[in-house]
Parts: C-alpha cells; sequence; structure tokens
C-alpha cells in the first residue's frame, strides 16, 4: 500500500492543501497512491486559514470513512473516494489531527534565550548583529511574519520531536513525500529547506532514498502596505520577489536532489491588494492554489523510488483576468472540469433532494428524516457549504477563477457553466426545456438499481454513489463532457 | 358482457329501468328494440374499449411520459397522479358522452340524454377505478414507483 506524505507547512501550504481537499471531494481522482496523509507545520495556530482546512479535513473524513467502510466506488469520479489518514491511524502514537507543532507564547528573543544573556556576552552581540529589537520582540504565536531568518531558527526541532520520530518508523518504500509552502513568507520559505534537508539525513533509508516532490509557491498576490503604528501589519509585500529571488538562489546551491519541483506564480498585479493584517490573513481562496493542488495529484502519479529531478512550470492557456475551463489549459481542465462541475451541482441540489421526502429514491432506500439529521448528513452538508464559499472567493480575486454563474439556483442549469451555455427552448422555441433539481432526483431512481449491490446497512455508501452517479449521467449528457 | 356491466349502472345514474323508459317514451315496439339494442349491441362494447383504451393511455402517459427515464418535473408526487387520475376518467367520460350523442342522435324526439349522460358518468367511474387498480402494475416499472403508494 503506497501512501503520499504530504507537509503543508504555513498559510500557502495549508490553502493548496484546502484546495486539494475540495478536489477530492469532487472526486479528482488520486493516481499513483492509495492514500494521502496530510501533515500541518504552522505554529500560527489562531491563524484562521490553518483552523478551517484543519475543520475541512475532520469533515472529509467524517464523509469518506463511513462510505467508503467495506466499499469502494466503482466510479473514479467519485466523490470522497481518494483515502485521507491522519498520521495517528497509522502509527497510533501521535496526537489526533493533522497538525502536531506546538503553539509558541513567547517572543523570539525569549524563544532563543536571548533575554537570558547577560550584557556583554559575545552571543548577545552576535544576536544583536543578526536581528533587529523588532524581529527579537516578534510574538512567534503569529507566525514569522514572512521573516524566514526567524522560521530558520524555530522550525528547526524536526528531530526532536515524537510525531516525526514516529513519521520515519511507519515510512518504507513504496511512500513518497510532498512539500507544500511558500517562497515569499515566513513559515514556508524557512520550514522548506530544513524538512527538506532532514529528510534527505534522516536515519530511515526509506526516507532518504524516497521520491520527493515539492510546490514552492511563488508570490502570487499582493498585500496593502504596512503599517509599522499596528501590530500586526508590518508584511511588507513589495519584498515578495526579493524575498523570492533569495530564497531561490539559495535552493539553487543548496537544494539538490528534490525529485519534482513545480514552479507556481502569478505575475499579475492585483488592482485590489488584500488586507495587511498577519493575525487574520483573511485572504480569498485564489486559483494559485488551486492549480498547486493539481501538482499534488500529478506528483502522485510518479512511481515510488523515482530518482532524478524534474522541473515543472504552469501557463494558462490564455492570460486572461477571467478564468474558466475554457481557458485555464487543456490538461488541467480534463482533470477537473467534470469533477468540479459535478460537485458544483450536487452543493446546489443537496437541500432539494433532502426536502422531497416522497422522492422514490428516498421512499425506497429509506433515506428519512433520520437518515438526513445523521452526522454524515451534517458533515456533508458542512463540507458543501465550505466548497461553495470556496467557488464562490475563487471567482472574487482579481485572477478569477469562475467557471460557473454562481447566481444559478437550483432550477436553471443551462447556464450553469459559463462557456458552455445550453439553449433552453423547445418545440421550435415555443416551449422551453426545463433543466432543474427535479432531472437529477428522478435520475437518482434510475441510478439506485445500478447501485443494488452496496448493502442496505450502509446508506451513506449508497447515497454518495446514486448522488454521484445521477449527476455524472446527466451531466454527461447535458454538457457533453466528452466532446471538449 | 358489456351489457352487464353498464345496464345497471345506468339504471342506477338515471333512477329508470329501460322498460320504464321506452314506455314512457311512446315508441313503436320496433322502434323500442331498436333504441335498446343500439346501446346493448354498439354503444356498451365502444364504451367498453373506450374505458380500456383510455385508462391504459391514461397510465401510460402519466407512468412512462411524464415519468420518463432521465425525464424532469416532480411528477412522482401523489397530486400529479390523482390529477391524471382525474383527468383520464374525465376524458374517457367526456369522449363516451359525445360518441353516445352521436349515435343516438336519429332517436333525439325521446331525449336520451341522461342515458348518454349516465354512460359518460359510467365511464368516468369505471376509468377511475381501473386506472387506480392497475396503477399498482404500471409502476413496478416506472421511475415513479412509489406513486400512489
Amino acid at each position: 500500500m503506497s501512501r503520499l506524505f504530504v507537509f503543508a507547512i504555513g498559510g500557502t501550504g495549508a490553502r493548496v492543501l484546502k484546495a486539494f481537499t475540495m478536489l477530492s471531494a469532487a472526486g479528482v481522482q488520486l493516481e499513483g497512491c492509495d492514500m494521502v496523509v496530510p501533515i500541518l507545520i504552522d505554529p500560527h495556530k489562531d491563524l484562521a486559514e490553518l483552523k478551517d482546512v484543519k475543520h475541512l479535513l475532520d469533515l472529509y473524513l467524517k464523509v469518506h470513512r463511513p462510505a467508503c467502510r467495506d466499499y469502494t466506488p466503482d466510479q473514479s469520479s467519485a466523490f470522497f473516494r481518494n483515502k485521507i489518514l491522519t498520521l495517528n491511524e497509522i502509527d497510533g502514537t501521535t496526537g489526533t489531527g493533522f497538525d502536531f507543532d506546538e503553539r509558541i507564547d513567547e517572543s523570539f528573543g525569549d524563544f532563543i534565550g536571548y533575554n537570558t544573556l547577560a550584557e556583554g556576552d559575545t552571543n548577545k552581540e552576535l544576536i544583536d548583529l543578526l536581528y533587529s529589537e523588532q524581529t527579537l520582540n516578534a510574538a512567534l504565536s503569529v507566525g514569522f511574519k514572512g521573516n524566514p531568518n526567524i522560521g530558520a531558527v524555530v522550525l528547526n526541532t524536526f528531530e526532536d520531536v515524537s510525531w516525526f520520530r514516529s513519521f520515519e518508523s511507519i515510512f518504507d518504500e513504496r511512500d513518497k513525500v510532498f512539500i507544500i509552502c511558500s517562497l515569499f513568507g515566513g513559515t514556508g520559505a524557512a520550514g522548506f529547506p530544513l524538512l527538506y534537508k532532514k529528510l534527505r539525513s534522516s536515519s530511515s533509508a526509506a526516507i532518504r532514498n524516497a521520491t520527493i516532490g515539492a510546490l514552492p509557491v511563488m508570490p502570487y498576490f499582493k498585500l496593502n502596505d504596512p503599517d509599522p503604528a499596528s501590530q500586526h501589519k508590518e508584511i511588507d509585500s513589495n519584498n515578495f520577489f526579493t524575498k523570492t529571488k533569495s530564497a531561490l538562489s539559495y535552493y539553487e546551491g543548496h537544494l539538490k536532489g528534490i525529485n519534482a519541483l513545480y514552479y507556481l506564480a502569478d505575475p499579475h498585479e492585483q488592482s485590489k491588494p488584500y488586507v495587511n493584517d498577519e493575525q487574520k490573513q483573511e485572504n480569498k481562496a485564489h486559483l494559485v492554489e488551486l492549480i498547486g493542488a493539481s501538482a499534488l495529484f500529478h506528483f502522485a502519479a510518479r512511481q515510488p523510488g523515482s530518482t532524478g529531478e524534474s522541473f515543472f512550470q504552469y501557463s494558462l492557456k490564455e492570460d486572461k483576468n477571467h478564468v474558466t475551463f475554457y481557458n485555464i489549459g487543456n490538461e488541467l481542465r480534463d482533470d477537473i472540469y467534470r469533477q468540479l462541475t459535478n460537485f458544483y451541482v450536487y452543493s446546489k441540489i443537496s437541500a432539494r433532494i433532502k426536502a422531497t421526502a416522497d422522492a422514490p429514491v428516498n421512499v425506497n432506500e429509506g433515506f428519512d428524516g433520520a437518515f438526513y439529521r445523521s452526522d454524515f448528513i451534517r458533515s456533508l452538508e458542512e463540507f458543501t457549504g465550505y466548497f461553495a464559499r470556496w467557488i464562490g472567493e475563487l471567482n472574487e480575486n482579481d485572477r478569477k477563477f469562475g467557471p460557473f454563474n454562481t447566481l444559478t439556483g437550483d432550477s436553471d442549469f443551462h447556464k450553469l457553466v459559463i462557456g458552455n451555455e445550453l439553449s433552453d427552448k423547445a418545440l421550435f422555441g415555443f416551449a422551453r426545456k426545463k433543466f432543474d433539481a427535479s432531472g437529477y432526483l428522478n435520475q437518482m431512481e434510475v441510478m439506485r438499481r445500478r447501485y443494488a449491490a452496496i448493502p442496505r446497512e450502509n446508506p451513506y455508501a449508497k447515497y454518495l454513489a446514486v448522488a454521484h452517479g445521477a449527476i455524472d449521467t446527466v451531466n454527461s449528457d447535458k454538457f457533453k463532457y466528452q466532446a471538449l | 358482457m358489456w351489457k352487464h356491466l353498464y345496464d345497471w349502472i345506468i339504471e342506477l345514474l338515471t333512477g329508470l329501468r329501460w322498460s320504464g323508459f321506452l314506455a314512457a317514451a311512446q315508441l313503436e315496439d320496433d322502434q323500442s328494440a331498436s333504441f335498446r339494442e343500439l346501446f346493448r349491441e354498439d354503444l356498451y362494447p365502444a364504451a367498453g374499449y373506450l374505458w380500456i383504451a383510455g385508462t391504459l393511455a391514461g397510465l401510460l402517459i402519466y407512468y412512462f411520459v411524464l415519468n420518463r427515464k432521465g425525464g424532469s418535473g416532480y411528477y412522482f408526487k401523489r397530486k400529479y397522479w390523482f390529477r391524471s387520475l382525474l383527468a383520464t376518467g374525465l376524458a374517457v367520460g367526456l369522449v363516451t358522452f359525445v360518441f353516445a350523442q352521436v349515435k343516438v342522435h336519429a332517436y333525439a324526439a325521446v331525449r336520451p340524454f341522461r342515458f348518454e349522460a349516465a354512460l359518460g358518468t359510467a365511464n368516468l367511474l369505471y376509468t377511475v377505478i381501473l386506472f387506480a387498480l392497475l396503477s399498482l402494475l404500471f409502476k413496478k416499472f416506472s421511475v415513479a414507483n412509489t406513486t400512489p403508494f
């Protein structure tokens, strides 16, 4: 059984992992690996994005586990098909959840013991040369504020932590590693080379020789100008490219042997910068994060034990501010068009499925009030809420990814896919063709017989299979996926 | 067969036995006989075939056109089944009535309206009953397999 261990470092790591989770839920297939084990590294424990992705992963597991218990969906694009595990589920000794590094509630100066050094101590003088007073007073609870020189010290503790030792003990030659980070922040830029070096010098031969891929994301957004008078508003995005060049110069000389390196950036200048607040970092989801997630799928398909170095870049089919399925790039489009459309439709019609208690599929399968009040459905509903918001955020950036007409309710799917609008005329224009939730609901009853082999004891698997099958069948017929 | 099916219900709906109606109409004996035979030999079988064909057509439309595989709409809901049942009954009843009117036109002088209306009404009622009964069979092969219950 081959596993892909994904280290998501810092805010960008969390965001790309969020995009990966969304794509997995939609049914983008993970090839070459049986499961993914995400590990989040970020000392900024209050970061909304970190909490978000952890909660999202929890929801994913709450849907995947019951639905895929004793049943593997036969369709490769089935919802929630990819297996995601926590480290604890494999080794049983690490804590629950996806992040194991501790929150640090002290300043950087306290962390390195600066304040315990006596005046005149040469160590203190050396530190004064390397770090400013502002840096020494920086609170580590909000991360490294875009300063990899802080992160390089704070994160250099992998060998001392039990979760890393557990990881080393369970890793074998069939497994692979993928690292996601940014080069222009603090946590990722510092953590990436540290982690990589630790992996290549591990006591475990399997890890030393493992196939390792990395996605060091380069700048793709900018922030409002910093406000030195304010707390937590000090990051200067004008330095992002300088930091990136500096990091790349270091990697060129010191980071050899990465088997697959994915370069990704958006040089497009945002006309609407994000708010400069490193405590909240309320940046909307971005197309670059989605493309970054596709790198994970691309890497997963590589054979374990692959040697040599490969380098990958991504460019859009057309350099447009409004990106859709038709100009994002054919290869990526083929990987995500069907799946995202299917899951987006599900997010639109799930409430109608639930509300139509007398629908044949609900009556015949026993999808009654108790079923729709179960933890499984509540988790699924919450997840689809996150998904709908994520799609909405992708559509709100300057470089927006807006493949769907988000104003479509559940009754007019003709106009759902931008660039593939369907005619709603029938009978030579005298009548209107219906394309609403009812078509999917009726198709679910037809699909029910196809999945008769799924035992009644697992209604969750049956529900997801029937819903996905119906949506995929109707959408394939209407949107003509195969004709692209 | 059709005589047994329709005679009793027409007499019930009109409140009048054939003998009473023919006596009151004051028709000649041969005219009385031919009028009565028109109903028994012509109208009753036609009404019977209309009843069966109309009911089957209504069921096919409801279960395999409105509720076809791959179709849209919430026609599996019971209210639409009821509407289909009533519509089929009314359609068959109306066609039966008009057909009877055309056929009995030559006897208009005796005002056979109540018999024509009774025949139409009988077919409406029979259609509703047959539609409901055959729904239990037709639904098994349709997407609307939980309708009416």
